[in-house]
């Protein structure tokens, strides 16, 4: 596969983090890959994973996190400890636009949404529901969010298109809006192995970073899509609601 | 946003049309013959939608209407433009379709010769383009359908056609807007105003399926470029398909109405300049006029299809 090619011949010489590790380690999980370096690879990530301090742990991305504890089934303790305070934090009872919860901040950055964005929920799991019911948002402010799509998609805003498919995502929106997104997305892969077209092939160490991140966030965003029953976010915040 | 908000903006645009006429008239030469001549078709395009909601204006823009259709008329009905038609039947889409859409709208009895002209000429136009992508065929088809005299005397010319060729247009395409250029999103709006037959036909939801939520998106998208020539076309669209009870309508309606200039014009897109205009020696002001037009055209005609219609729903 011309993905693990690109990864494996620069992997070491790419400068990771020691946090890192969680976002390589989903990566290779969810694309299933089954031979005896990916097998070694985890197994290495795994080990570095163990040694992380409280400190290393605060700084990797939360989702990523919860995913790898999800994927493992089996929670280190520091993680479950950070787990458990996040997982309240999210379960709070109401949720407004002055949260910054994943991932009800990106709709701060839309304009032209005329109200504020306030769920109020009877019960405790006030961001579960809200999740998991889409039509809770008036469409209005869905059309909104789709027209942001397009427009950062017509302009090669992969990034901020990415983030905007991982709402639409945990909304469980899946239209032709968003294929045509995530067809764009694919359409990007470069055949040489790496998310992107940069028109050159010789890249410095910041630049094998910047791609390595961009390749991995891109695999995620289309290995979520492939998911057609639940997506990502909501199949890891039920496993860790119930540790 | 009211009705007095909307009349008073067409008004504001139609003086601004009036002043800058002459740009319009391609029997002057002041422009490229092909700058010319798109400018007074799409003048002609402009007055055909215009004219349906004359009567919600008030009394001095009504007066310029009038007075843009003497100014035409006098243009189509002289030989030195007429006669380009049977001289180059290549160039029918450049002197005949502004032609036709004068046709649909002129009430005088001083009509035959356009009208024998374009009769002995618009079979042998459309033949000799096969060319043209579907929403051209779609417009061809619509104008001359839409004129008795000329239609009844082609048989092979049928309204069912339109349909033909809005099944091969990007209508039924895989609705891939993520990769839609500023071409294709044209294609897409001026193939719903032929296809609806500007608005007097409602399109099947089951034959073109999430057409109308396209139309919504890339509207509001096109809020965000502040792109007004699309996002006019666009709720000219969403007019004749209807959708006035749309939430968006009223804001995008808005977003249009706050963009007019105090001189009238609404502004055109940030993209390239239409013509150069430097090298033809035209001032800034002129510049402003022939880069505007087209902008302000379909702005003053999305505020009037919304005018005639939003309020009695």
């Amino acid at each position: 596969m011309k993905y693990g090619e690109w990864f494996n011949n620069n992997l070491s010489t790419i400068h990771l983090y020691p946090y890192d590790s969680f976002l390589v380690f989903n990566t290779l999980s969810m694309l299933h890959i089954e031979n005896h370096d990916v097998y070694e690879l985890k197994h290495d990530l795994v080990n570095k994973i163990e040694k992380l301090e409280i400190e290393d742990l605060a700084l990797a991305p939360k989702f990523q996190i919860m995913l790898y504890s999800y994927l493992q089934n089996n929670p280190h303790d520091k993680i479950t400890l950070l787990m458990r305070d996040w997982v309240a934090y999210l379960n709070k009872t109401t949720i407004t636009d002055g949260d910054y919860s994943f991932p009800m901040y990106f709709f701060q950055e839309l304009p032209f949404v005329p109200e504020k964005i306030v769920v109020n929920a009877p019960s405790q799991n006030a961001y579960k529901t809200f999740i998991q019911n889409s039509k809770t948002l008036p469409k209005r402010v869905l059309d909104y969010l789709e027209a942001h799509l397009i427009y950062h998609f017509q302009r090669n805003n992969f990034m901020i298109g990415m983030d905007l498919l991982k709402v639409t995502s945990a909304l469980h929106i899946r239209n032709f809006i968003t294929a045509t997104c995530i067809n764009k997305l694919a359409l990007n892969f470069n055949v040489l192995g790496y998310f992107g077209l940069y028109q050159k092939t010789d890249f410095s160490e910041t630049e094998k970073r910047h791609i390595f991140y961009r390749s991995l966030e891109a695999l995620n965003i289309l290995t979520e899509y492939c998911d057609h029953y639940d997506s990502l976010e909501k199949k890891v915040f039920d496993y860790h609601v119930k540790q | 946003m009211t009705p007095a908000h909307l009349s008073k903006a067409i008004g504001n645009s139609l003086k601004w049309v009036h002043k800058n006429m002459h740009f319009f008239d391609p029997t002057k030469k002041l422009l490229p013959e092909k700058q010319s001549h798109k400018m007074f078709s799409e003048l002609q395009f402009f007055l055909s939608e215009l004219v349906k909601g004359q009567s919600f204006l008030n009394r001095q823009a009504q007066d310029i209407i009038d007075e843009i259709r003497s100014f035409s008329r006098r243009i189509i009905l002289s030989p030195d433009y007429y006669e380009q038609l049977q001289l180059y039947p290549s160039k029918f889409r450049m002197y005949g379709m502004a032609a036709m859409y004068f046709l649909s709208y002129w009430n005088g009895d001083d009509i035959q010769t356009i009208k024998d002209v374009i009769g002995r000429t618009c079979k042998t136009a459309y033949s000799i383009s096969p060319e043209m992508p579907p929403f051209r065929k779609m417009e061809y088809l619509y104008c001359i359908c839409s004129i008795p005299d000329i239609f009844n005397g082609n048989t092979d010319i049928e309204p069912s056609l339109i349909d033909e060729y809005a099944r091969k247009s990007i209508l039924r395409s895989s609705l891939d807007l993520a990769n839609y250029t500023i071409h294709d999103e044209y294609a897409m709006t001026h193939a719903v105003f032929y296809l609806t037959q500007m608005g007097k036909r409602k399109i099947i939801p089951d034959e073109y399926p999430n057409i109308k939520e396209c139309l919504i998106i890339l509207a509001i998208k096109n809020m965000y470029e502040k792109d007004l020539d699309l996002l006019g076309e666009y709720v000219i669209d969403l007019c004749f398909c209807d959708c006035y009870s749309n939430e968006h309508l009223p804001t995008l309606i808005d977003f249009i109405l706050n963009q007019q200039r105090s001189e009238g014009f609404f502004p055109r897109p940030q993209r390239n300049s239409i013509v150069d205009t430097k090298a033809m020696n035209h001032d800034s002001q002129d510049t402003d006029s022939i880069d505007n037009y087209h902008t302000t055209l379909v702005c003053a005609m999305a505020l009037t299809n919304y005018l005639r219609n939003a309020f009695q729903h």
